[in-house]
């Protein structure tokens, strides 16, 4: 046997011995998530009896009515509608205003590594997801019925409930913060006010600053929402529109908010790029 | 200035770090401390300046045994240098200097990055002492390892600190960096007279920069001499 037919029949036993190692791509845990998840998806489909033929074949005619009815948009009024966009993005910022400085206490609270004890920590923890539980929607119809119409109930609406949101993502970003230059300070006797301010802050600032403009970014988007209960801004036109059948002055509207949101989520994915 | 008596240290895990460890250093000594991974230094120079309480022996640091007390003072005057630096990433090489001296700053304007014209002159001779005047103002992410470890340095000798503990601080360097280094830690050690304990892993650095080595091994001593006759017993330690 010449030696290339050596290493021929070595390479064919190596083969053999290797075919133990080999494992289906797939693992049984993968197969079992795919069948769950098309089961689930089925079954809620038939609970909901949500009929996806019938919607491409029958509903369509409805869509093209009620788009053939909003066109052309109706601009007749655009220096109010563009007030009222501005008063959403003023109602967004204040909202937003009040979560981050609600949250940044209760973050320091609810997170494991910094919490000054258990009782607190879980205390703060309670909270955050009381907040994040009700959605703004349901604080603003309260608040509506107690402070009444207006821009307030939806500052406060979005404020709490983002505040909820904020204090969870600065926690979990606290968690996961580098520990050696807390080490280093608490090495030099640093207290935990300092450590804190030294040691956690600048190493959270990036994603603080990304969070915010994100929650920002949410807070405009639902604040043209929060107008329909009455809380102010574009949504209240919106709603007024769509009660008269304004549906020419509903697309102004809806075209309004696009370009606004367009526009705004530029410049925050703008800004987080540039923040290091 | 420094007495480790019987120090013994357990962890919760089972692990007995350290197993009865004494020596004595005298002020101004540049002691290297030798020994494999997990032997035990790190664990002692932690210790020393309360990173690790202290359950069983005694630490005597300028005639006073450490106690919970006086930590505070010995932390005071003992800096400490680490093996990945632990500077804050996106802060300016001046300001990770100067939270050096948090310990004796106003809690409340320190709070703020407030610091007196004093103080932050204190900070710019210590970058000059480690020849980064001229990084002062920038962001220590954009510093290459050797410039981050002497910013640490830097920081450590900010308050003029009588012993220096260095935790492997040239692990994380590349051969040409890590020399460096440690001709800055003998020259701090020199010029200001500022007790050095240095845990180390290379035995040439150990022999050129040292007075002293101890070997240290599963938490015990098994040497403590002059580094000249480090060679004959470098064997005890890696057999």
């Amino acid at each position: 046997m010449d030696n290339k037919n050596i290493f021929k029949l070595t390479q064919n036993n190596q083969k053999e011995n290797l075919e133990k190692y080999l494992r289906p791509q797939w693992s049984w845990k993968t197969v079992i998530f795919i069948i769950s998840t098309i089961v689930l998806l089925t079954g809620v489909t038939i609970d909901l009896e949500i009929n996806f033929i019938n919607l491409f074949s029958d509903s369509y005619k409805y869509f093209a009515d009620i788009i053939s009815r909003m066109l052309p948009p109706d601009f007749s009024n655009f220096n109010e509608l563009v007030y009222s966009m501005i008063e959403t993005i003023e109602i967004a910022i204040l909202g937003t205003f009040i979560a981050i400085v609600l949250s940044i206490p209760l973050a320091l609270l609810s997170a494991k590594n910094i919490a000054p004890n258990i009782v607190i920590f879980f205390l703060a923890r309670t909270i955050t997801v009381f907040f994040r539980a009700i959605p703004e929607f349901i604080i603003a119809m309260i608040l509506v019925i107690a402070i009444g119409f207006g821009a307030m109930p939806g500052v406060l609406a979005l404020g709490i409930h983002t505040m909820g949101f904020l204090a969870k993502f600065y926690a979990e970003d606290i968690e996961h913060i580098n520990k050696g230059p807390i080490e280093a300070l608490r090495s030099s006797g640093a207290s935990k006010r300092q450590i804190i301010s030294f040691a956690v802050i600048p190493q959270i600032i990036p994603s603080f600053v990304a969070n915010n403009l994100y929650i920002l970014d949410r807070n405009i988007r639902m604040a043209t929402m929060l107008g329909i209960v009455g809380a102010g801004g574009i949504g209240y036109e919106l709603q007024s529109a769509f009660r008269m059948f304004e549906y020419p002055k509903v697309s102004a509207i809806i075209i309004i908010i696009f370009i606004t949101i367009f526009l705004i989520d530029n410049l925050s994915s703008y800004i987080r790029s540039k923040i290091k | 200035m420094l007495e480790i008596n019987n120090l013994r240290k357990n962890f919760n895990n089972g692990t007995h770090a350290l197993k009865g460890v004494s020596f004595k250093v005298k002020r101004g000594e540049f002691i290297s401390i030798l020994g494999p991974s997990g032997s035990g230094k790190t664990t002692l120079l932690r210790s020393i300046n309360g990173l690790e309480p202290i359950e069983n022996g005694e630490v005597i640091f300028n005639n006073n045994k450490i106690t919970k007390e006086n930590l505070p003072e010995v932390q005071r005057k003992t800096g400490m240098i680490f093996q990945e630096f632990n500077l804050v990433n996106n802060l300016s090489s001046i300001n990770n200097v100067l939270t050096g001296l948090l310990n004796s700053s106003s809690k409340f304007l320190s709070m703020f990055y407030l610091f007196s014209k004093e103080q932050k002159l204190e900070a710019l001779q210590s970058l000059k002492t480690v020849g980064l005047l001229e990084k002062s103002y920038s962001r220590v992410d954009e510093l290459s390892g050797g410039q981050r470890q002497r910013i640490g340095i830097a920081r450590a000798i900010i308050r003029k600190p009588i012993l220096l503990l260095a935790d492997e601080p040239v692990a994380s360097l590349d051969p040409k960096a890590a020399l460096s280094t440690m001709k800055l830690l003998k020259k701090i050690n020199k010029d200001f007279n500022i007790t050095i304990l240095c845990n180390l892993h290379q035995t040439n650095l150990a022999m050129e920069f040292s007075d002293r080595v101890i070997g240290l091994s599963d938490g015990l001593i098994v040497f403590d001499q002059e580094a000249k006759y480090l060679e004959k017993n470098i064997n005890k330690l890696y057999s």
